[in-house]
């Protein structure tokens, strides 16, 4: 809906003035802030959506206790209960006959346009709307709170101004596209809005209240909770001395049942494994802490000394909070310290038996010794930090036409598709501000049938080199690729750049000459057979020239019969700037399971751009090369295993931090069995099932919704069969109907677990970046701070002694 | 009487418990109304379910009250910056169990921003006033109940309140105990201290409240000065020294002359415990709400309504 947004704002544009620019523009910024499903890119995008979901609920959870405290204070009137009742009742009654309609079991008239389903709706709705500000009217009439008058009324206000935005925004776009569209699509557009913008108003009180509790808040008083959760962790539960004592026991037998099914892999086992280990105890550890404080607490009273203190509960949440992290940070660094070694010794062990083993058999059997080496080789590169650059891969058939994905040779569980050795099939790799493959191919194909390209309709991917990482400052290629860029720039109609031109020409000059006279020496040096000359002259060149890079590669074979056993298969690697054309080209034979290193002159990169492409063939005849987009990428460094792996462990602990949120969050008004209960549904939620959750969000779940699938289970129906809209089935989708729309809003609250966990990069050996580690940690932190927050407001507005 | 001189106002006060449900489940405060003045010794009185203690929770904001209101320090109880200058004992020890009994102090301690050095200074201070010199390094769990009690009490007077309530604070204690609690309280009051006290040991209440309310079933039946309340009004007592016997014929004629009736010549006044017995029994005959006055403020009207 953006976009016919956007639309409208374009139409405008040359259009006859029908509304002023500036309110076309101040609309769309009030639409984009108020539909709650509209977001935009970037950080601010998920801001947005975070701001709005939060709002929602805060709604839902002020209306939802001011009518829970009407209904307990015996305030609602028998009207109104008559009220809501028809309300809810007509809602029912509309909902079946929804489905009734569109299973086609019943017709109804279209009055004037507007179905008689429709208006029940907006009937029932407005009946239960009805009985809802009554009953918030009346009790704020009796409470005396001045803030809780003025927020109702705020709401109000921001209701009415989503409501007429809403409906200004569809008629409007009506108007623009010359069609007619019912008041009621402006009615519900304006409802979204208007819930939304309610949302924000509930949000700015709670946000008041936190800000104004935030500054009584204590850090001395904070930390002496913290303090005292520590030691009720330490001596009620005894919960680090337990963990670390599991932990010990399984790492003390781990290299009993851990065997790498290639040797090479030892590390990446290793690490997942003991990460794996570390995280499970930690989650299992505050699953068992933190929803049972505070309920215990409550129950054994102990609380009343608490609470008749100046400790405000927003401490007695955060000080908790802060505790069980510290015991957390503590245990991981002991874990963390514990396994590296552990895990370095392991690893270093093997790599110095594998190099023995090597020298042993090096005069016998070099083939077995080779082996051994290339073995030691991959154990040392799995312990790295690779900073990846990724390209976007499509390919080429056999008949060079090209396609989304290669050759499928029929193993279902693998992910990679293949390209026949010696045929114009290819895999390609491309590098740069791209067309995503779907629109890359269709253009391909056009072009290769001399039409021309049309329009992307997928997104831009940005797969960019960034060139100047690449490239030594001072060196030939970097001044090289300097004019290059200067000139494009040019090209481009940019003034003004002649002189800086020229001064790097100036620049380049003698490095050029330097270049030529050391390639000179150094051949005659190679004629002569001087040895040391000619080292001590590549040396030299090395200076003036930017290091290769390095393409890492690890592909799978699949052998057909008509090859030869033990034959090693060959690849073919074209390196293509598709800016200057230049082109590297080599044959190597594929190591399977292993990564493939390829070094590539950087004089490739220069002028590129940032743009690359990578093509890769099988050569050897009747086999077959697997390969998928993540199995290539270029190497932009190679940092320091240590700090990954402690960045895998960071993972971890924020994992840990939602987790203790949720938990204490739960405490805040559950008794423990039911908060314990909860924190591990959200855990399994949110680790295991998130993936599913996510699909109930979008409700493109096959075989419809809960009751759905449940009477498909019934009635042995299977997931896509059309179901006879009979009676039961009716019932199914009605209450389907109802239940699904709050599902896919309650999803929102289960974290990504899965996501916080970086373990497998870091025991692939790729770098957990920055970014990432930036962008889990503000994901921990969207759903920390309003889990902590709501445990708050929950314990203020609770009596803690009833 | 200037305002501040009030430290706890209680308006209204109703107090009734639910279910989960909101169901009514009982009414444990029926529309109290009191005024703690500063410096004072103030006793709550009553049976077992009478409402002391949630009269306390209520004060401290523990409880929210269903109507009425109750303010400390002229500040609502929601308000939990007044806290600091409260020390509430509750009715049993609800401590900390896992922590010793210096960890405890050092623990309630920190939580009214007092330094380290004063906090060590206080903390030493109280476990020798409540005598728990031989066991601040135990774990609270293996202490008794009326160790625990005075542990509790040190924990209520750590950031040496103005206001302090105790919730029967001499339940558990040895004879011993009750009678070092008892000159702790006068000794509390003579640093200018008020004190609200529940309990049930009348002959100890009657020797250190200056004032009592005594409650039945949620309802105040008895408010005032200890004195005045165990004045038996209706009987005039004429204490002479060295009288002939003569003159008590006369003064028996007088009485006679003015329908009056002697009753007898010593005895002076009641006690606490006749008293209290007294208005649990009429209450129990007589129940409903009964007009209070406080008899303290003699003239001043009454303080409660019908
Ligand atoms: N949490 C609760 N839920 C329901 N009813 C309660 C609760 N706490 C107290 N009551 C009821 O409220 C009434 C007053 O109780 P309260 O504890 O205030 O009495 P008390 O005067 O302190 O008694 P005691 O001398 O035994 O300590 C009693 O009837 C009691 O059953
Ligand atoms: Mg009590």
């Amino acid at each position: 809906m953006l976009d016919s947004i956007l639309l409208i704002a374009q139409a405008n544009a040359t259009a006859p003035p029908q509304t002023a620019n500036w309110l076309m523009n101040f609309m769309s910024w009030v639409y984009l802030l108020g539909d709650p499903a509209i977001t935009t890119k970037g950080l601010l995008g998920s801001l947005l959506t975070w701001l709005k979901i939060i709002g929602l609920f805060s709604l839902v959870a002020w209306i939802g206790a001011r009518v829970m405290q009407a209904i307990k204070d015996r305030i609602s009137l028998p009207a109104l209960s008559g009220i809501a009742a028809a309300g809810i009742v007509g809602g029912l009654i509309s909902l079946l006959l929804q489905v009734l309609l569109s299973t086609g079991r019943l017709a109804l008239p279209i009055i004037s346009g507007v179905s008689p389903v429709a208006i029940l709706v907006i009937l029932s709705i407005l009946a239960v709307v009805a009985w809802l500000e009554a009953t918030l009217w009346i009790s704020m009439s009796r409470r005396e709170s001045q803030g809780d008058k003025l927020l109702l009324i705020a709401m109000h206000v921001a209701l009415v101004f989503g409501m007429a935005s809403g409906i200004f925004i569809v008629q409007n776009f009506a108007q623009v596209q010359g069609i007619k569209i019912s008041i009621l699509e402006g009615i519900q557009q304006g409802a979204r809005m208007g819930l939304t913008y309610m949302g924000y108003t509930s949000l700015a009180m709670l946000g008041y209240r936190l800000v104004a509790e935030f500054w009584n808040i204590n850090p001395i008083r904070t930390l002496a909770i913290a303090w005292l959760a520590r030691k009720e962790a330490n001596r009620r539960m005894w919960a680090p001395y337990v963990v670390t004592v599991v932990f010990l026991v399984v790492l003390a037998f781990t290299h009993w049942f851990l065997q790498p099914p290639r040797p090479a892999e030892m590390s990446r086992l290793f690490v997942g494994t003991l990460t794996l280990l570390c995280s499970l105890l930690i989650t299992l550890m505050i699953i068992f802490l933190s929803p049972l404080s505070l309920p215990t607490d409550i129950q054994q009273q102990t609380i009343y000394t608490i609470v008749s203190k100046p400790v405000s509960r927003l401490e007695m949440i955060w000080g908790r909070i802060i505790g069980y992290m510290t015991l957390v940070t503590l245990i991981i660094a002991m874990f963390g310290g514990i396994s590296y070694i552990y895990l370095i010794r392991q690893v270093n062990s093997t790599i110095r038996a594998t190099n023995d083993e090597a020298a042993l058999v090096r005069s016998g059997n070099v083939l077995r010794a080779n082996q051994l080496d290339e073995q030691s080789e991959q154990l040392t590169a799995r312990m790295s930090a690779r900073v990846p650059v990724k390209g976007s891969l499509l390919f080429r058939d056999s008949k060079g036409t090209p396609q989304i994905k290669g050759i499928d040779v029929g193993q279902e569980l693998e992910y990679r598709t293949h390209v026949e050795g010696a045929t114009p099939s290819k895999g390609i790799w491309r590098f740069g501000v791209i067309s995503h493959p779907f629109d890359e191919v269709r253009n391909m194909v056009a072009r290769d049938a001399g039409k021309t390209a049309t329009p992307p309709q997928y997104p831009i991917l940005d797969r960019r080199i960034l060139v100047d990482n690449f490239l030594k400052s001072g060196t030939l290629e970097f001044v090289d690729n300097q004019i290059a860029s200067l000139k494009f720039q040019q090209s481009q109609g940019t003034k003004g750049l002649e002189s800086r031109i020229d001064a790097l020409q100036t620049q380049r000059r003698p490095l050029a000459n330097q270049d030529a006279e050391l390639k000179a020496k150094l051949k005659a040096a190679q004629a002569a057979d001087n040895q040391a000359e000619s080292d001590q002259i590549q040396l030299q060149l090395a200076e003036i020239h930017s290091d290769p890079f390095k393409v890492e590669m690890s592909f799978t074979i699949y052998r057909t019969t008509k090859g030869r056993v033990g034959e090693p298969v060959f690849a073919s690697m074209k390196v293509i700037n598709p800016v200057t054309s230049e082109q590297y080209e080599n044959a190597f034979p594929v190591r399977e399971y292993y990564t493939d290193t390829q070094v590539i002159p950087a004089s490739l990169l220069v002028g590129s751009n940032g743009y690359l492409n990578i093509e890769v063939q099988c050569v050897s005849s009747n086999q077959y090369l697997g390969m998928a987009e993540s199995d290539l990428f270029i190497l932009a460094s190679d940092g320091s295993f240590f700090w990954n792996f402690f960045r895998g462990l960071a993972g971890v602990w924020l994992q840990a931090l939602v987790l203790t949120s949720i938990g204490v969050f739960a405490g805040t008004f559950l008794s423990w069995p039911v908060a314990l209960l909860t924190t591990i549904a959200f855990f399994i939620g949110g680790q295991v099932a998130f993936g599913f959750l996510q699909e109930f969000a979008i409700q493109a779940q096959t075989g419809g919704g809960p009751f759905e699938s449940l009477f498909r289970l019934l009635s042995h129906d299977n997931q896509m069969s059309d179901l006879t809209p009979t009676l039961p089935v009716v019932t199914a989708k009605t209450l389907d109907s109802l239940i699904l729309p709050i599902m896919s809003r309650l999803v929102y609250v289960v974290p990504n677990f899965a996501s916080l966990d970086v373990s497998n990069s870091v025991a692939d050996g790729f770098a957990v970046t920055d970014e990432k580690m930036l962008g889990n940690a503000l994901m921990a932190l969207a759903y920390a701070l309003p889990f902590s927050v709501a445990g708050f407001f929950v314990l203020k507005n609770r009596e803690v002694a009833a | 009487m200037s305002q501040s001189d009030i430290i706890i106002e209680i308006k209204n006060l109703t107090k009734v418990y639910r279910d989960f449900w909101g169901r009514p489940k009982v009414q444990a405060l029926k529309a109290l109304d009191l005024q703690v003045k500063r410096g004072e010794i103030f006793g709550l009185l009553g049976p077992n379910g009478s409402g002391k203690t949630t009269t306390i929770k209520l004060l401290l904001g523990l409880l929210f009250p269903t109507e009425g209101e109750a303010l400390i320090f002229n500040e609502p109880t929601t308000n939990v910056a007044k806290n600091e200058r409260i020390g509430y004992l509750p009715e049993e020890s609800y401590l900390y169990k896992f922590l010793n009994a210096e960890e405890t102090l050092d623990f309630y301690g920190r939580l009214f921003k007092i330094s380290g050095s004063e906090r060590r200074k206080r903390i030493n201070k109280l476990i020798d006033m409540v005598g728990l010199n031989h066991a601040r390094h135990r774990q609270l769990r293996e202490y008794s109940k009326g160790m625990q009690r005075r542990i509790g009490l040190a924990q209520a007077l750590i950031n040496d309140p103005e206001l302090v309530l105790l919730d029967e604070p001499t339940s558990g204690l040895d004879p011993i105990g009750t009678a070092e609690i008892k000159d702790l309280i006068l000794d509390l009051k003579a640093q200018g201290k008020t004190i609200v006290l529940s309990g049930h040991l009348l002959a100890d209440m009657q020797d250190i409240c200056d004032r009592i309310a005594i409650l039945h079933r949620g309802e105040l039946r008895e408010l005032g000065r200890v004195q005045d309340l165990l004045t038996v009004q209706d009987i005039t007592q004429i204490k002479v020294r060295d009288l002939p016997d003569s003159a008590i014929t006369e003064i028996r004629d007088v009485i006679e002359r003015h329908q009056g009736q002697l009753v007898s010549v010593d005895h002076p006044t009641t006690t606490l415990d006749e008293l209290f017995l007294r208005i649990v029994r009429e209450s129990d005959q007589f129940p409903g709400r009964r007009h209070v006055a406080d008899r303290a403020k003699t003239e001043a009207g009454p303080s409660t309504k019908s």
